[in-house]
């Protein structure tokens, strides 16, 4: 039924009203002529129906001869309704830019969005995009992602994976990155062994790859090898690596010393003496006669007050010379006393010593009675630290008649677990 | 008188056929001129075999067929389709009755 109200619509109809002495006959002969009517209603003696608009052409004979008077009340259908909008041909044109414009936009890369980049500038991944013909206003029927994708990696190693996704006109461009290589913190680029820097006891061993020479408990001295940079292949022969980990071992840093229990301690008798001096262009003048200078036995203690001059270099000031007098008196101290100094001593300089980066694990104190009043003090410290060094592999000693029958270059090659 | 005669006569006519249709077991709508009438409750109906419309309005319809009329009355009554083979016609029906 829908189907034929879409058919009379598309051919158009009439809506008549039909009035006269007998609109039944005219009715009939119009259906034993073949004209068609329908949805006849009777209001008031008027009858009202439709009929195809093609066919009240040939109407107008029926009308004269049964004496009904059919008059069209409205026209429907695409005809009548294109009639209408006949003059306004200018909105069609509109609607047909319109409909040209989703058209383009629908098909043509209107953005492309980038995600996952970090080292590799956007501005970058752009130019390597605009270079496989990924750019705003390219058709996106024409954007082959696998092939988009191989020519990028190609150009930029520091491309892991790009993924392409083609969403109508947006274009969807996700980077993932290859392993900052640069993070590592390596002196070569060559292949190399791992080395003890220092002497100690292994106590972790992370190695990313080369082979490991030591273990857990091994004891080193500074330029064992740790790791070799020299890898057995599991296709027969060995090949070259940059060997890569962190080789962690217990380390000591000491400081030993020798007190006496008997030492000499300056005594004030609270004799004091001032003398002033005066210093001009870097050279001083004392202000004394020399008769007046103290003896050994005065301990000098200088205080300067300079003054500036504009577009003179050379300082001008005075200077105070505060000397003490002293008298060297012999004491005696305890075992304790003197190992309490010797530690207050030391423990600074071996904590000087213990390099950036190693962690102090523990702290020791030893001491030692010696003959002769003397006793000595040693200040340890025990540390944990990443002894691993590379140093290069002396290619003069690889037997050169064995079969390389691996890429060396492969530095960051996967397959290879070398454990 | 004479015009009675050729109706008895035309009367008569139908029974020799509906003799000749039983025996050849044929069906009577189209031998004798009869509607076929197809009702869906009060609502919707169709006639098949007639001739034309004799009266039309909103509450009562008569339709002309060959050999019997058709009388319908009820509300709102539209004669939905027409061509011509049949009548479609939808409304409240109330009586139904043939006509001679």
């Amino acid at each position: 039924m829908l189907f034929i109200r879409i058919l009379n619509y598309l051919r158009g109809y009439l809506l008549l009203d039909i009035s006269g002495r007998f609109p039944e006959r005219f009715i009939n002969i119009c259906v034993r002529r073949g004209i068609r009517v329908w949805d006849v209603r009777s209001q008031g003696g008027v009858f009202r129906c439709k009929m195809a608009a093609p066919d009240f052409k040939n109407v107008r004979g029926i009308a004269r001869v049964t004496g009904a008077r059919p008059k069209i009340t409205e026209r429907r259908g695409l005809v009548f309704t294109l009639r209408h909008y006949r003059r306004r041909w200018p909105a069609l044109i509109g609607i047909m830019v319109f409909l040209i414009i989703i058209y383009i936009t629908a098909t043509r890369v209107m953005s492309v969005d980038i995600t996952g980049n970090s080292r590799v500038s956007e501005g970058e991944v752009r130019r390597l995009l605009s270079e496989s013909g990924v750019r705003i206003g390219a058709a996106a029927k024409d954007i082959e992602p696998d092939r988009v994708r191989n020519e990028m990696i190609l150009k930029n190693d520091a491309l892991a994976w790009v993924g392409v996704n083609v969403r109508g006109s947006r274009v969807f461009i996700e980077i993932v990155e290859r392993l900052d290589s640069e993070s590592v913190p390596h002196v070569t680029d060559e292949e190399c062994n791992l080395v003890a820097s220092k002497d100690g006891v292994i106590s972790r061993v992370e190695v990313r790859q080369g082979q490991t020479m030591v273990r857990r408990g091994d004891g080193v001295r500074a330029g064992d090898m740790l790791v070799s940079g020299v890898v057995d292949s599991v296709y027969g022969g060995f090949r070259l690596v940059h060997a890569f980990g962190e080789v962690y071992a217990e380390t000591e840093y000491s400081e030993t010393k020798e007190y006496s229990l008997v030492y000499t301690e300056r005594e004030y008798t609270g004799e004091e003496k001032n003398l002033y001096g005066l210093e001009l262009f870097g050279r001083e003048f004392n202000l004394y006669p020399k008769s007046a200078a103290p003896g050994a036995d005065f301990e000098e203690e200088r205080s300067e007050a300079s003054v500036t001059v504009p577009f003179v270099n050379a300082p001008f000031g005075g200077v105070l010379k505060k000397y003490r007098k002293f008298e060297e008196v012999e004491k005696r101290r305890t075992v304790r006393e003197a190992v309490d100094t010797g530690i207050a001593e030391l423990t600074p300089i071996v904590e000087q010593s213990v390099p950036e980066g190693a962690e102090i694990t523990n702290r020791t104190n030893e001491h030692n009675i010696l003959s002769g009043d003397r006793v000595e003090v040693t200040v340890t410290f025990e540390c944990l630290e990443n002894i691993a060094e590379e140093r290069e592999i002396d290619k003069s000693l690889i037997d050169k008649t064995e079969n390389l029958d691996y890429d060396i270059e492969s530095n960051n090659s996967e397959e290879e677990a070398p454990r | 008188m004479s015009e009675r005669r050729r109706r008895d006569g035309d009367r008569q006519k139908p029974a020799l056929k509906e003799k000749i249709a039983d025996a050849v077991d044929i069906s009577k709508n189209l031998v004798l001129g009869l509607p076929l009438v197809t009702m869906v409750g009060d609502r919707e109906m169709t006639i098949e075999n007639y001739v034309g419309i004799i009266e039309y309005g909103d509450e009562s319809i008569k339709i002309k067929c060959k050999a019997v009329n058709v009388a319908l009355c009820g509300k709102d009554l539209e004669l939905k389709t027409m061509t011509e083979e049949f009548l479609y016609i939808t409304g409240r029906f109330k009586c139904f009755s043939f006509e001679y």
